[in-house]
């Protein structure tokens, strides 16, 4: 197992429980990525997205500028391949859980679509979590970006982990890849993968490489995410010292 | 003694019934048997038949038709001339859609199309420079046009489809037409740029050997790889994905998705399914070549 000694240019922070008219909301912010999700659920379903044995889950994504495109059908899908597993749907048969993802700042340059991918995912669940879905475990993604910079020497395969947007902008020209990879934790402990998207030029034991390195940054994700948890759960619960 | 059998009569089905209302216990009942075959005939680690046909298309500077078992998709290339020396992501622009379909794309579709798009532009299928005009500050970009005929569709035929008509696309030479001239930013004069009707260049692209997609099922509870996905059965009792786009030999991969749905994905796995992946990219470009072949009586 090689791991890469990475760590992010600036860290992730959350914040919950700030929008009054849904169930759950959460903002996340890595690099220069901030995405802000909302999820209300589980409500009222139309007959027609009725399922007879689990929830209907409906997730939309509304772009930071301009109009929805394809681009936010395929986060849509994506999110929904890396969310769905962990929520327990049966649970709830007829009747619909609502997630609406705002992107404010995406992060990604016009050819990728990695960054805002892991920041949506993040949010998503963190959402999910403050809505009081019922969950099977913990969701968290990260994304890796490889690119090959001309030292004096030769040209070297260098590692940025959920680097900002001027990052990327500066070395797009050399981009070789950009994976987006999300783990399911039980205990904060890796327990398996859920999502994984890569594109560009790379090989079988970059790839694995990826895995294991963001293996290490999604635990730690994990316990930025339990923090911005315990500290809401707090400033909740103030009502109780009084 | 009364009319017999009614009770019989009413209990049995046919398969497709059955494949229609528990599409999961007839998946299983027939990944049970010894050896463990599926609906569609194939085992599991079988890929389905694939037949191309390529430049069958008029008016198009490339196209292909491309078949793999039940789906079928067909893909024109046109292009046309922008005034810019760099035609940068707009290079390619593909889109991907139903014939006769009514009514909105569906969200699959939608999503679909910009996997493509965006696969296109991190695979860098050719160097856009060769689309330059020379001695003017325009460039030709190219138009994918790909058309899925079934209602079963997959992204790895659609991608076959782009992938055999760029292989054979040939771009017409743009001159300078002596009759016609047009207004430019600074109010001078310029010719118009038109296509040849008979010079062509063909399309270099940068893989000699290309990238084709192929898509791998994971199930749930055994953990089985199943190869190239089809049909409804499946698709509802196989939740986990791994699609793969690779050329053959030991090149690096464009894409890696990876969706595991209830199943747990282990590195034997990517490592089983690349390595498959790598085998059905010789055949298809084996297929693809010969298609080539035939068509132009003596190679290319």
């Amino acid at each position: 197992m090689t791991v890469l000694d990475i760590t992010r240019p600036s860290p992730a922070s959350a914040i919950t429980s700030f929008l009054y008219r849904v169930d759950g909301s959460a903002s996340w912010k890595v690099g220069t990525a901030h995405i802000i999700a909302s999820v209300s659920g589980p409500i009222e379903v139309n007959k027609r997205d009725e399922l007879p044995d689990v929830a209907t889950l409906e997730i939309v994504v509304r772009p930071d500028v301009g109009v929805t495109s394809t681009r936010e059908q395929f986060l849509q899908d994506r999110i929904r391949r890396a969310v769905a597993p962990v929520i327990a749907l049966e649970l709830h048969p007829r009747t619909l859980i609502q997630v609406v993802v705002q992107i404010v700042q995406s992060g990604d340059t016009k050819i990728l679509n990695t960054i805002s991918l892991s920041a949506c995912i993040n949010a998503t669940y963190m959402a999910l979590l403050d809505a009081g879905v019922p969950l099977r475990s913990t969701v968290s993604a990260t994304s890796i970006v490889y690119y090959t910079a001309a030292t004096s020497d030769a040209s070297k395969t260098k590692v940025l982990v959920d680097p900002t947007r001027a990052q990327l902008e500066q070395i797009e020209k050399d981009i070789s890849s950009a994976h987006t990879i999300a783990y399911e934790l039980k205990g904060g402990k890796i327990e398996r993968l859920l999502l994984s998207d890569s594109v560009g030029s790379f090989t079988e034991d970059q790839v694995f490489e990826c895995y294991d390195t963001a293996a290490n940054i999604c635990e730690e994700t994990n316990r930025t995410m339990r923090e911005a948890v315990t500290k809401c759960v707090q400033q909740k619960s103030r009502w109780r010292e009084a | 003694m009364p009319e017999p059998q009614p009770f019989a009569e009413a209990l049995s089905s046919s398969p497709q019934l059955f494949a229609r209302l528990l599409p999961t216990v007839y998946f299983d009942k027939y990944l049970s048997l010894d050896p463990p075959i599926r609906p569609s005939l194939r085992s599991p680690t079988q890929f389905r038949p694939c037949s191309i046909n390529t430049s069958a298309l008029p008016n198009t500077f490339g196209s292909s038709v491309v078949r793999m078992g039940e789906c079928i998709a067909v893909c024109g290339i046109t292009g046309y001339i922008i005034d810019s020396t760099e035609a940068g992501p707009s290079a390619l622009y593909t889109n991907v859609d139903i014939v006769g379909r009514t009514g909105p794309p569906q969200s699959e579709l939608m999503s679909m199309s910009e996997w493509m798009y965006k696969t296109a532009l991190a695979t860098k299928l050719f160097d856009p420079a060769q689309l330059r005009i020379e001695d003017t500050a325009q460039t030709v970009v190219l138009q994918a046009q790909i058309q899925l005929l079934s209602q079963m569709y997959s992204g790895d035929v659609a991608w076959a489809a782009l992938l055999a008509a760029l292989a054979v696309t040939r771009i017409p030479k743009a001159i300078p037409a002596d009759d016609e001239e047009t207004l430019t930013a600074d109010f001078g004069t310029e010719p118009v740029v038109r296509f040849s009707k008979t010079e062509t260049t063909k399309l270099e692209l940068n893989y000699e050997k290309l990238p084709w997609c192929v898509n791998f099922g994971v199930m749930d509870d055994t953990g089985l790889v199943l190869a190239d996905m089809e049909g409804r059965v499946e698709e509802v009792s196989v939740e986990g994905r791994i699609t793969i786009v690779t050329s053959s030999g030991n090149s690096s991969i464009q894409n890696l998705s990876i969706s595991a749905g209830k199943s747990i994905i282990s590195k034997e796995h990517i490592r089983q399914c690349i390595s498959f992946a790598k085998h059905r990219a010789a055949e298809l470009d084996s297929i693809l070549n010969s298609q080539i072949y035939q068509n132009n009586g003596n190679g290319w």
